[in-house]
């Protein structure tokens, strides 16, 4: 699930709750798969006691702003908003909870944002006033955006370029509410039944629209099921901007409810929940200390894990080594015949030698196993007497050997010094200029030696 | 201690973790390489001492394989010069030199003044072959083995000339 600020999203199950003249109209939200299930409660009935609820402070307890920040930042906007919205208000921001709604890329240079805010004593009367019916809400939302975006998500909009406004009939209060195709506009009060002041206020939204044009009407609140009162506010107002849809929302009391319900439950554009700074709700604030600790205590595994990680690493690596250092000194010292001091390419050469030693000394115990050096001498004999050589002089030892003599062919000299060579000896050919009797000399020695 | 307080202290104390994580780390990646490379090193050298111990049971198996011999010392020359058919050496010298373990180290070097080189290598075959071993049965005393020929042809007949062989053998030196 996607969270956006001004929502209660970790919560599954919220009510959204309208409080129209002390007698609370509540509708019960419940998320499933991305929707929300709404189901009015019979008039009266409130929410049960600990359930999350959802609040507004009226429109006429409230007001927006539109702030133009001159970043391009998301980040670096948000942190000028508050300062920008001070400069626009007559009194200090201090005495106001606010929340600014998201900040969406315009494509210039700057970030557009809009502020909903609510003077303290205003919010703390609508929290008492909750408090009242037995009510403490987990968000105090705007009204005028709460009707806007409901009458968008349940009136659809005949035509996206068209004003629209919203009026909501409640038996203590009456707003419209005005915007342009997404945009959300304004939000005015008026007194109940005021045709007139309506008149006053619809032109004053509508000029700030960008003139009149078409003009979308939506009733809501439980004064627009009232024939009479609807039809004496609905006359004059559609007499002047009259020509475009005028719709009567289903279940008109409960409009507001619906709308709490659904935004605290659902992400999406112009989410407000007022319940900040010394208002914060203490769920909320004991989930932000949580979340907090919970992100540190992620952050702390994941050091230790890092940490221990390359500890393990290490153990291992070492182990490894000293398995192999291990085998490495036994074999050395199986191999040299006693336990070696010297360590690494020391031990070797130290194990070398004394095996050299050993081997030199022992040399008679090895012939006895070994092929007989007779073998070779006959390899010798046969060769040469197949390729025509006539060997003068033999000399040969299991490492060494010396033959001269002459051969037909200069190239039937090199039949000996292959065969030397494949039985072990590495051996060099000298020839030289052929005889009288036209006999090529020849001599092999061993490479080095001189035998 | 106020919660912001105590809150800051925990995140200083994770992020100091995460820290100490990150840079034991990287330095242990470092370190591991390193530790690659000479292990790497170490595997090679345990190789080769591998091949020095092949070598060195290669002695001892053979020393082992002598001592379990029946027999102690080896055939006596003088028998098998002695036998019909053989060439009679026109000089021969002989020593002996002590071994590692209680063994001894017989050389003897005979030398043919004028003799078919086929004849002596013959007799020299049976020589090395008088170990006792018959067909199908283990040899029961240590072997004579050619170690050094020096032949000289002869000018006037071809296969013949001057031929010195030398001859070892070992013996256990309480067989005598």
């Amino acid at each position: 699930m996607k969270t956006s600020p001004g929502t209660v999203s970790w919560r599954r199950v919220c009510y959204g709750v309208d409080l129209q003249a002390g007698a609370p109209v509540a509708v019960r939200g419940e998320r499933a798969g991305g929707r929300v299930r709404l189901k009015a409660l019979p008039s009266g009935e409130r929410p049960p006691a600990g359930a999350a609820c959802a609040c507004a402070v009226a429109v006429g307890e409230s007001f927006t702003r539109r702030i133009e920040s001159p970043l391009a930042s998301a980040r670096k906007a948000r942190k000028v908003l508050p300062t920008l919205l001070d400069i626009q208000l007559p009194f200090p921001l201090e005495s106001c909870v606010t929340m600014f709604t998201d900040t969406p890329e315009s494509g210039t240079d700057k970030r557009e944002a809009l502020a909903a805010a609510a003077r303290l004593p205003n919010a703390r009367r609508a929290l008492e006033a909750c408090a009242a019916q037995g009510i403490d809400p987990l968000a105090l939302d705007h009204e005028g955006l709460a009707l806007w975006t409901q009458s968008r998500r349940e009136v659809p909009a005949a035509d996206e370029t068209a004003v629209r406004v919203v009026a909501s009939l409640e038996a203590d209060r009456a707003a419209l509410v005005v915007g342009r195709g997404a945009r959300y506009l304004n939000a005015r009060a008026f007194r109940p039944g005021d045709a007139a002041q309506a008149l006053r206020l619809a032109r004053a939204q509508l000029d700030q629209a960008g003139g009149p044009g078409a003009v979308e009407w939506v009733w809501a609140g439980s004064g627009a099921a009232d024939t009479a009162r609807l039809a004496a506010l609905r006359g004059p107002l559609e007499a002047e901007w009259g020509g475009g849809p005028s719709t009567v929302v289903r279940e008109p009391g409960a409009f507001l409810a619906r709308a709490l319900a659904t935004r605290a439950l659902l992400p999406g554009p112009l989410r407000c929940n007022l319940r900040t700074g010394p208002l914060a709700h203490p769920a909320q604030e004991r989930r932000a200390r949580r979340l907090g600790v919970t992100a540190a205590g992620l952050v702390l595994a994941a050091g230790l894990v890092l940490a221990g990680s390359a500890a393990a690493a290490r153990l291992i690596a070492a182990r490894r080594e000293a398995r192999v250092d291990h085998v490495f000194r036994n074999t050395i010292d199986a191999a040299a015949g006693y336990a070696v001091s010297a360590r690494g390419a020391d031990a070797l050469r130290v194990a070398r030698a004394e095996l050299d030693r050993a081997a030199a000394a022992r040399r008679p115990f090895l012939a006895a196993f070994r092929p007989s050096l007779a073998d070779t001498a006959a390899a010798v004999a046969a060769t040469a007497a197949q390729h025509g050589l006539t060997i003068e002089q033999l000399t040969l030892t299991r490492d060494t050997a010396r033959v001269d003599g002459t051969g037909g062919e200069w190239a039937a000299c090199e039949a000996l010094p292959a065969r030397l060579a494949a039985l072990g000896y590495a051996v060099t050919l000298d020839r030289r200029e052929a005889l009288v009797d036209e006999r090529i000399p020849f001599s092999i020695t061993t490479e080095g030696g001189d035998d | 201690m106020t919660e912001r307080h105590w809150r800051s202290a925990v995140w200083s104390a994770a992020l100091g973790v995460l820290l100490i994580g990150a840079v034991l780390g990287w330095r242990t990646r470092t370190d591991l390489r390193a530790h690659a490379r000479r292990l790497e090193r170490k595997r090679e050298e345990l190789a080769e001492a591998r091949a020095l111990y092949a070598r060195r049971a290669g002695l001892e198996a053979a020393a082992a394989a002598l001592r379990a011999l029946p027999d102690g010392h080896p055939a006596p020359l003088d028998g098998l010069l002695a036998a019909p058919g053989a060439q009679k050496p026109d000089d021969s010298r002989e020593e002996a030199a002590a071994a590692p373990g209680g063994w001894r180290v017989w050389r003897h070097e005979l030398v043919f003044r004028d003799a078919p080189l086929a004849d002596v290598m013959d007799w020299v075959c049976r020589a090395e072959a008088a170990n006792g071993s018959a067909a199908g049965r283990a040899p029961v005393r240590p072997p004579w083995r050619l170690e050094r020929l020096a032949f000289t042809a002869s000018p006037r007949a071809p296969g013949r000339g001057r031929i010195v062989v030398a001859l070892e053998a070992v013996e256990r030196e309480d067989a005598r």
